[in-house]
């Protein structure tokens, strides 16, 4: 029986339409991915289901909820029964400590006591909360919080679960771990889930079924098996798993691998291949130079950085790998002169940070924190560097800044209401109005689909070629492996293992791209989906 | 954890009323006193000597500020100590100074205190049942604060990354820094707004019969503790209204017995003296095992 | 932040201090003024100051002053004094209470619309201290002058009177309806 049946759903919004004629139902225990580009309208289908939350326009047509018109439903069957999840995990979080946050929804239902803790103990073990109950939220990482979050949503005991990106804040770590516990829920719960993602390498091998929207419409509905026949003329194609990506560009269309594990079986029938090495670019002078630095942020606190040594030279795409906490962000501060250090010192051409005449431009981990303006276009019109321009030329420049990263049609919204993604790239451009000489980059690519991250990937090879000099900090790898040209990965206080990118991620067997793993053996220095495809090519041009 | 803390709300919140307003409606220099050393000795118990001790720096120069900047603008009073421009600098004014200052640092101690103890389940726990909407409300509004100080500091170190403050000018700093300052503020501001949607989204407000996962049951003892605070006040209240400390032209003589003095500041040390208390015992049995 | 904003006040507690002056005076000095003898050819003016009107509304004075209130409403007995050269009420005023080392405390002309300076209070009396429509009033020779004190400039033979009034003026004798308080 369908939980869930939406009819000829349509949504206007001033002049725009945002939903189109949507169609379809959901079966109970279901685990249900939606995904699309950015902008296709994902989000607002899935805040249509949560009446709550639905954004004021025009809407028609109707959905049921176990058989019943949602609109008819009493507010204590929509606000218990649906769970829902936001983006943001600070957005949907009410309270000040962890435990206070998982009984809120039971408070508001009126359940008593004794079996509100029943239900908090158990869900809380489920998650492995019970050790940091009585935290503040506050002191939470992202992933903690969106734990959290889910764990105060099922406490709830809903029928369904809706989730809009919810890893998009998460580092990839914390978002593996996040999707691996609703996998759980849906095997062993049988929890219906109905998910908004992009970041389907782990996400499809999991779901039952995979709808496809763009331009308010939903375009496919159909099985992880079958979604990429559809999309081989799309660029969307390129969001899909690596095993996928490789199986369908080489030709093939039959049974697809989708995990890690059949991209190795599949791709085993191949003679190995080596593939040939990039000669060496010729280096520039050194730029930054960083020596026996040491760092942390109180007297009384252990060292973050230690003895820690580098240099990265005019031009180059500089990764940092790492996992979390090990101050990834506290090195990029260092390096724009935020924090000092203790020990040690940043030399960017033979002078002290502060002296230094050039442009550092810090991107931070949460973007947000940039904007001060109400809509994008006044957001970057406002910039500094721009108010220093003379009247007519402002409009201009800030024009020309939004097509460059394919945001001109976001010109007039407010900037917190943009996507995940959508707001990394206004930050971006609000950066690169200030000219910088070097910029430095924490995590650019959070909550990103797959072609914004194309998009910045291009974004960041032109700056190259004008001499810029990029210093990145994610976790994303894959984005890592494609964008750097060189990689190095902080751990334990230090800079280890700084490499040439394909040789960095060959080297690794656990800490590695989803293509280097199905690769290993095989292809060395095959470190993207492309680079297998091009080794099999090689290898068959040879023969 | 806060011992102190666990009472039920309603006793916490009567608590701090009855030191406030003893406090203002005596406006004595003694009791202001007690209400500002019981007000610090309890922030110490909350956060520990080391970031407590910033704190009690930066409200002694507010302190400082408050007590010297009163007696240049008010001259009444019958001891003059010298002439300041032609004006007065007067014993009294001095003196009431000090008070006042006192008063509002101890406001300010015991403010922030129950910030972090009077957390939003217990703004709930009280008001859901006088009214949702009124729950909402003020339970944004008791967020809007600590929340403002996390975007603040967040802003500042974002807009430091792309340079904002690398101008020569200090009024243009200045005038950057309170720009951002006035965008934190509404864009908290909006923040805190969207909260009643998702608070409704979760289920709040669809019943009356909101219950409570850690039980507040006002218990006897509670509830004596609250009637022996409000007779108290009544009592000081009654006796202030007619013997609030006057400070012109003379100090007015106080009448108060020392006895008066002990009752009152055992009122205002309790939080301090309960918690104490609390850890003493656990130490003890610590020892025992 | 919170620093910053204490350091602003901080500086403008000793801009307002240094702007408005340092000057420094011991008791001693302040009330040391030296009060012309009267001679056959000087030109003179006398001086009163009462608060009659409190006596009969001590109900509505404030609690604790009582003691303060001179029981014949005589603050200063009518005296003479030598007019010097562009003296204004205030003037006279000023060096009458320090004399007779009697607390006077105004508000400087800069302070309020009016361009003139303000008598906030005399003896310990200050405006309000009777009622919410008590304050410091004066007459020059048995009328109330529309300006204020320190823009009265005096003439030989002045009878300068101040007085407490409770109700706006109405309480004293020769109150037309279009007088105003003192300095107003």
């Amino acid at each position: 029986m369908a939980i869930l049946t939406i009819e000829n759903l349509n949504f206007r919004y001033e002049d725009q339409h945002v939903l189109q004629d949507v169609s379809f139902w959901i079966k109970r225990g279901e685990f249900v991915t939606l995904f699309g580009p950015t902008g296709s309208g994902k989000s607002t289908l899935l805040k249509m289901l949560k009446r709550e939350m639905r954004p004021s326009g025009k809407l028609s047509g109707t959905v049921y909820f176990n058989g019943e018109k949602i609109d008819d439903l009493p507010t204590s069957t929509t606000a218990t029964s649906i769970g829902y999840m936001m983006q943001n995990p600070d957005e949907q979080m009410v309270m000040e400590k962890v435990w206070q946050e998982l009984a809120f929804g039971l408070e508001n239902m009126g359940v008593s006591t004794e079996d509100m803790q029943t239900k908090v103990a158990e869900v809380a073990s489920f998650f492995g909360i019970q050790n940091w109950l009585h935290d503040s939220i506050s002191d939470l990482s992202g992933g903690q919080k969106q734990l959290v979050n889910l764990a105060a949503v099922l406490a709830m005991e809903p029928d369904i679960l809706l989730l809009d990106e919810p890893t998009s804040q998460l580092d990839p770590i914390a978002a593996s771990e996040f999707l691996t516990h609703l996998e759980k829920i849906n095997r062993e719960l049988g929890m219906t889930i109905l998910i908004v993602e992009h970041r389907l390498e782990e996400l499809l091998p999991m779901c039952d079924r995979v709808l496809f929207m763009e331009n308010g419409s939903l375009i496919y509905d159909t099985t992880p098996k079958a979604i990429g026949i559809f999309l081989l003329e799309h660029p969307m194609l390129d969001a899909l798993t690596t095993a996928m990506r490789v199986y369908y560009k080489l030709g093939f269309r039959d049974e697809t691998p989708i995990t890690v594990r059949d991209g190795i079986d599949f791709i085993r029938h191949y003679p190995p291949t080596v593939l040939p090495t990039e000669p060496m670019r010729k280096k520039h002078p050194p730029l930054i130079t960083v020596k026996e630095l040491y760092f942390r942020y109180n007297r009384r606190s252990d060292d973050l950085l230690a003895g820690l040594t580098f240099t990265v030279h005019r031009g180059e795409i500089f990764t940092i790998v790492g996992g979390n906490g090990v101050g990834k962000s506290s090195l990029l501060r260092l390096l724009a002169g935020l924090h000092k250090p203790y020990a040690g010192k940043v030399w960017i051409d033979d002078v002290a940070t502060s002296k230094w005449k050039g442009n550092i431009i810090l991107l931070p981990q949460n973007p947000q924190a940039l904007f001060m303006h109400s809509t994008l276009k006044e957001e970057l019109i406002h910039a500094v560097p721009v108010q220093k321009l003379p009247k007519e030329q402002r409009e201009s420049t800030v024009i020309s800044m939004m097509k460059q990263l394919h945001i001109e049609h976001l010109s007039k919204r407010n900037p917190f209401d943009l996507s995940g993604g959508e707001q990394q790239k206004a930050a971006l451009a609000k950066l690169l109005l200030h000219k910088p000489d070097i910029l430095l980059l924490d995590e650019p690519t959070k909550g990103m689909d797959f072609m914004s991250k194309q998009e910045v990937m291009q974004l960041i090879r032109t700056l190259q070629k004008q001499n810029i000099t990029t210093i990145i900090v994610t976790h994303d790898i894959e984005f890592a492996a494609e964008v750097s040209t060189r990689v190095g990965m902080l751990f334990d206080k230090s800079l280890i293992a700084i490499n040439h990118p394909k040789t960095f991620f060959t080297s690794n067997r656990f800490y590695t791209t989803a293509a280097s793993k199905i690769a290993r053996g095989l292809f060395p220095y095959a470190i993207t989906a492309e680079d297998i495809v091009s080794a099999v090519n090689l290898n068959n041009r040879r023969n | 954890m806060s011992a102190f803390s666990n009472f039920h709300p309603i006793l916490l919140l009567v608590y701090v009323t009855v030191v406030l307003v003893t406090m203002f409606s005596s406006f004595h220099p003694i009791i202001v006193a007690l209400a500002l050393i019981g007000g610090i000795l309890y922030f110490f118990m909350l956060h520990g000597m080391r970031t407590a001790s910033k704190d009690v720096v930066y409200y002694f120069f507010v302190f400082l500020l408050i007590a010297t900047t009163y007696p240049s603008y008010v001259h009444n009073g019958f001891t003059p100590l010298f002439f300041l421009n032609d004006h007065a600098v007067t014993l009294e004014a001095v003196t009431k100074g000090l008070v006042l200052a006192g008063a509002i640092v101890a406001t300010c101690f015991w403010t922030k205190s129950y910030f972090e103890i009077f957390t939003t389940n217990k703004v709930l726990a009280v008001l859901t049942r006088v009214s949702a909407n009124l729950g909402i409300l003020v339970s944004m509004l008791w967020r809007f604060i600590p929340l403002f100080k996390t975007k603040w500091h967040e802003k500042q170190m974002a807009q430091r990354g792309i340079g904002l403050y690398k101008v020569n000018s200090r009024v243009e700093k200045f005038r950057r820094a309170f720009a951002l300052w006035r965008q934190t503020l509404v864009q908290t501001a909006e923040f805190v707004f969207v909260k009643p949607d998702v608070m409704k989204a979760r289920g709040y407000g669809m019943t009356k019969a909101r219950t409570q996962y850690r039980v507040m049951r006002f218990t006897k003892r509670d509830g004596m503790l609250t009637i022996g605070l409000v007779l108290f006040l009544l009592y000081y209240i009654g006796y202030f209204s007619q013997h609030q400390t006057q400070y012109y032209p003379e100090i007015s003589e106080q009448t108060l017995g020392a006895g008066h003095y002990v009752i009152i500041g055992l009122l205002m040390f309790y939080p301090f003296i309960y918690e104490a208390k609390e850890s003493v015992k656990w130490r003890y049995l610590q020892s025992k095992i | 932040m919170k620093k910053d904003l204490l350091v602003v006040a901080f500086v403008l507690f000793i801009v307002g201090w240094l702007v408005t002056g340092t000057k420094i005076q011991s008791v001693e000095e302040y009330y040391l003024t030296h009060i012309d003898e009267i001679t056959e050819d000087s030109e003179t003016v006398t001086l009163e100051i009462r608060s009659d009107t409190v006596l009969d509304s001590m109900d509505k004075l404030k609690p604790g002053l009582e003691k303060y209130v001179e029981p014949d409403g005589e603050i200063l007995k009518k005296t003479e004094y030598v007019l010097r050269s562009g003296d204004t009420a205030f003037d006279l005023l000023d060096r009458a209470t320090r004399h007779h080392r009697i607390p006077m405390e105004y508000q400087g002309a800069d302070y309020n619309i009016y361009n003139s300076i303000y008598i906030q209070g005399i003896n310990y009396l200050y405006e309000f201290n009777c009622g919410p429509l008590s304050g410091w009033m004066y007459k020059v020779n048995g009328e109330f002058p529309s300006r204020g004190v320190s823009q009265y400039e005096l003439r030989d033979g002045d009878e300068v009177e101040f007085h407490y009034t409770c109700d706006l003026g109405r309480d004293l004798d020769g109150y037309i309806r279009q007088s105003k308080k003192v300095g107003n």
